[in-house]
């Protein structure tokens, strides 16, 4: 929470610094939390598989 | 309760996990960072709202990157598409944003800002609807299940227009070649409408994507989602800059964001592009009905906002601390009947709450039931996987 309180100085103080403080903050949780998803779903052996292409090539029936 | 130090606000923490669960479950399968159900969510549950839109593309960047780090382990996401397309989107809100100062300069501002947003959704529900039932008519002439309908005649022309324009760019996931001029022209047009409707632009995007550049509809929802990391945090620095975000909000929404973004994404694994269009019109419906129940209130919020802000400020109270105080009948009453003695503006409250708390109530009612059509693919499809996962191996032991 100190975290929070000392940011918050920062929107009165040195708003440039308070965006780039909320910039870098989200960013790191993203990644942080993109990561352990990805390393729990390794970890339970999950496979979520890739992109499967599910139309038609242009000119055939579908594709028009 | 937690305490928000920027507004000096105390609120419940769980609305915001909620609202982030929820609209990480929306945004994660559209592609879009949905703040058409954020604002109001945090209107109904207390939250000051001057630092709503604010807080929403702050903690957008982080659901952003949760989301389209899945996308992209899927191979939904054309990096080259979505960074040529940023420069055609900055360059396009800006110029947006012009002629809203233009418009609002003349007093026109809100008004024909909201009636373009309604003409934009209400095209896009008739449109993305026609074409699913078009699918649907399609499987029946051939017998075959169409997931997905890839170009449409406009974006074919416009490929065959443009082709001879270096540089030419190769989209990986499809194998799709296509001139950076016509990606960045694209993405100025629906910057210039996300910049003039003052809208972070997926809602509009998406389909472009799919309906102009001619790309497959879960390609689409990837590579805006890796767009949207960058034209949040944009957002997200300009709101701090002014002192209008609350990143302690901002980081409670996206816990639960990070969670409902998974939903999402995975979601998009057990169901076909031409569905995601389905539901993606009928969320611009509900946006539709929102914004015009919106639109239909402000003739009478424009009665006494102005005033009941002075008075409210000379009584002591702080910017934060208006937009929960107005949703209050007794403070209202008290405020505009026996201080300011203006009891039209009582009248004129009243009316327009009635506007705010069925608005309120369609926009959770839309949201929860977006979320849960979501969900309950989600669980049908891993369902269905499981099951056929169990046959397979059961016909491997068989055979040995």
């Amino acid at each position: 929470m100190n975290y929070f309180v000392w940011a918050s100085g920062l929107a009165k103080t040195s708003p440039l610094g308070y965006a780039l403080v909320n910039i870098l903050t989200m960013a790191v949780i993203g990644m942080a939390l993109a990561v352990a998803a990805e390393l729990i779903f390794k970890a339970l052996r999950i496979d979520l598989g890739r992109y499967k292409k599910e139309y038609e090539e242009p000119g055939t029936e579908a594709g028009k | 309760m937690i305490h928000l130090p920027v507004s000096g606000i105390d609120m419940a923490w769980w609305p915001l996990v909620l609202i982030g669960f929820t609209v990480g479950v929306v945004g994660g399968y559209f592609g879009i960072g949905a703040a058409w159900l954020i604002t109001p969510g945090l209107n109904i549950f207390g939250f000051p709202m001057i630092y709503a839109v604010g807080t929403d593309m702050t903690h957008v960047v982080g659901k952003s990157i949760v989301a389209t780090f899945r996308h992209w382990r899927f191979g939904h996401v054309s990096a080259v598409i979505a960074l040529i397309m940023l420069i055609g989107t900055f360059s396009g809100v800006e110029a947006g944003a012009q002629v809203v100062r233009y418009l609002t300069a003349k007093g026109l501002a809100g008004t024909v800002v909201r009636s373009v947003y309604m003409v934009i959704l209400a095209f896009l529900f008739f449109y993305m609807l026609y074409d699913y039932l078009r699918a649907r008519r399609i499987e029946i002439a051939t017998g075959k299940k169409v997931g997905d309908i890839v170009g449409t005649g406009i974006s074919k022309w416009l490929h065959e227009a443009t082709a001879f324009l270096p540089p030419i760019v190769r989209c990986r996931n499809t194998g799709m070649l296509m001139s950076a001029w016509f990606i960045v022209f694209i993405a100025l047009i629906t910057g210039f409408i996300a910049g003039f409707l003052g809208i972070g632009g997926g809602l509009v995007r998406v389909p472009a994507m799919v309906y102009l550049l001619g790309l497959p509809t879960k390609v689409a929802v990837g590579t805006d989602l890796f767009e949207v990391m960058f034209s949040g945090a944009y957002g997200c620095f300009t709101y701090s800059v002014k002192g209008g975000v609350e990143l302690v909000a901002a980081v409670i929404m996206i816990l639960g964001a990070a969670v409902g973004a998974q939903f999402g994404t995975i979601c998009t694994k057990y169901v076909h592009g031409i569905f995601i269009r389905l539901l993606f019109s009928i969320t611009c419906l509900f946006a539709f009905v929102a914004t015009l129940l919106k639109q239909l209130s402000r003739p009478y919020e424009r009665v006494y906002e102005t005033g009941i802000q002075k008075v409210l400020e000379q009584a002591g109270f702080t910017k934060a601390q208006f937009s929960g105080l107005m949703l209050k009948q007794d403070v209202m009453q008290y405020y505009m009947v026996e201080v300011a003695k203006r009891p039209d503006w009582y009248e004129a409250w009243k009316t327009a709450m009635v506007y705010t708390k069925v608005g309120s109530a369609f926009i959770l009612t839309a949201a929860s039931f977006i979320c849960l059509v979501i969900l309950v693919q989600l669980v049908r499809g891993v369902v269905a996987e499981r099951r056929a996962k169990l046959a397979l191996e059961a016909r491997a032991g068989a055979t040995r």
